[in-house]
């Protein structure tokens, strides 16, 4: 998802400057980016995303047999994938 | 889990190497679950195996399980979030089973991502951040919000535009945009359970060049939250708002837009919060460095 979010911030960052925008409304967008940056999970807190998850039970199933591979199922509240859990 | 075993090089390793990974949430997958009626039965029916061969079962629990379905083992909560008993547990089953390594069946991918939108339509992703160490500070908290053809009329002059301009978003649309606006908490469940007191979004236009105007926005966020839900203990949560909305009038387009808490608190934790629209036309694909593969180099301001 970084590499979805980055272009944004940059393109926001190209365009405030394209327009010629007054330093207070580029310190403005620098520091809402800035906090935007700090509130984002880093690489490091994705490790979720390093493990190759089967997006459902069926699917791990399926695969299970095709591949002869146990299953590794996780049950949990709330959404692990989000951090709401 | 998140943040103990599943960060583990060594599990990560053996899960990708020897198992088919899953999980499933209960709000989903349970039996009063949202999800579809196959996905609850084919839960139901791993919970009654492992019932029958007297293995254990349980709400929030590691299942392993043969590739013909036979369960193998499960292992609570407890012993789960312990690196080296859930390792052992792995390896055991996986000598058991004789199963040979491998590269991962399902290569790994974002597990968090941007839902579907529409042309019209502007997908605003959310993140908020506990300022403190210890639990529920490990990672920040993300949630995805779609912004349809009504909400961003509502968040846009109705009239002549000039600078100076300044106008306030109207509540329900911006209800939408700070309700997610709190740090990590334990959500059992994606009830709402934010006692909202009060909440506003000041948009004022500083500056129009090319058809395009760039609009400061400013806003408060006031509300109650319990830590757990279906518990009492309601802590207040304030915040202040900032942000920015570069947008064509013209044409009724929100070309880019984000808001942060400038200073936020939930009950005597600092914490921040923003969103920021993904908006893919047009976009210039370049990445600048990351320089928090570890992490932990990010330090926000509190």
């Amino acid at each position: 998802m970084r590499s979805i979010l980055i272009p944004f911030l940059v393109t926001s960052a190209a365009f405030a400057a394209g327009n010629n925008e007054s330093p207070v409304e580029s310190k403005l967008v620098a520091h809402v980016l800035q906090r935007v940056h700090e509130s984002e999970p880093s690489r490091g807190e994705r490790s979720l995303d390093a493990i190759g998850w089967a997006p459902n039970i069926r699917e791990a199933q399926m695969l299970a047999r095709q591949n002869d591979r146990p299953i590794f199922l996780f049950t949990h509240d709330g959404n692990i994938a989000t951090g709401r859990c | 889990m998140r943040a103990g075993p599943l960060s583990k090089i060594e599990v990560i390793s053996i899960l990708n190497r020897y198992f088919v990974p899953v999980f499933a949430s209960n709000e989903v997958s349970g039996p009063n679950g949202s999800g579809p009626a196959e996905e609850r039965a084919a839960r139901t029916a791993i919970t009654a195996a492992f019932e029958k061969s007297h293995l254990g079962t349980g709400d929030v629990r590691v299942y392993l399980i043969a590739p013909d379905g036979r369960p193998v083992a499960s292992v609570d909560i407890g012993r789960a979030m312990d690196t080296p008993q859930l390792v052992a547990a792995l390896k055991k089953a996986v000598q058991e089973l004789g199963t040979p390594g491998g590269p991962p069946v399902v290569p790994p991918k974002p597990q968090s991502s941007a839902p579907g939108a529409g042309p019209a339509e502007v997908v605003l992703h959310v993140a908020a951040r506990r300022l403190a160490s210890g639990s529920w500070s490990e990672f920040p908290a993300e949630n995805w919000i779609l912004l349809n053809q009504h909400d961003i009329a509502a968040m846009l002059p109705p009239g002549e535009l000039a600078v100076g301009t300044s106008w306030t978003v109207d509540a329900a649309t911006s209800r939408k945009l700070l309700t997610d606006f709190y740090p990590p908490t334990e959500d059992t469940t994606s009830a709402d359970r934010n006692r909202i007191e009060q909440q506003s979004l000041q948009v004022t236009v500083v500056s129009m060049s090319g058809g395009m105007a760039f609009a400061r926005l400013s806003g408060k966020l006031r509300m109650e939250r319990s830590f757990y839900p279906g518990r009492t203990d309601y802590k207040p949560l304030e915040a202040t708002i900032i942000g920015f909305m570069d947008f064509d009038p013209t044409h009724r387009r929100i070309e880019s837009f984000a808001l942060a808490t400038e200073k936020a608190t939930y009950g005597s934790d600092g914490f921040v919060a923003a969103l920021h629209a993904l908006t893919g036309a047009g976009m210039t694909e370049k990445k600048p460095k990351d320089n928090d593969s570890e992490g932990h180099s990010k330090k926000p301001s509190k």
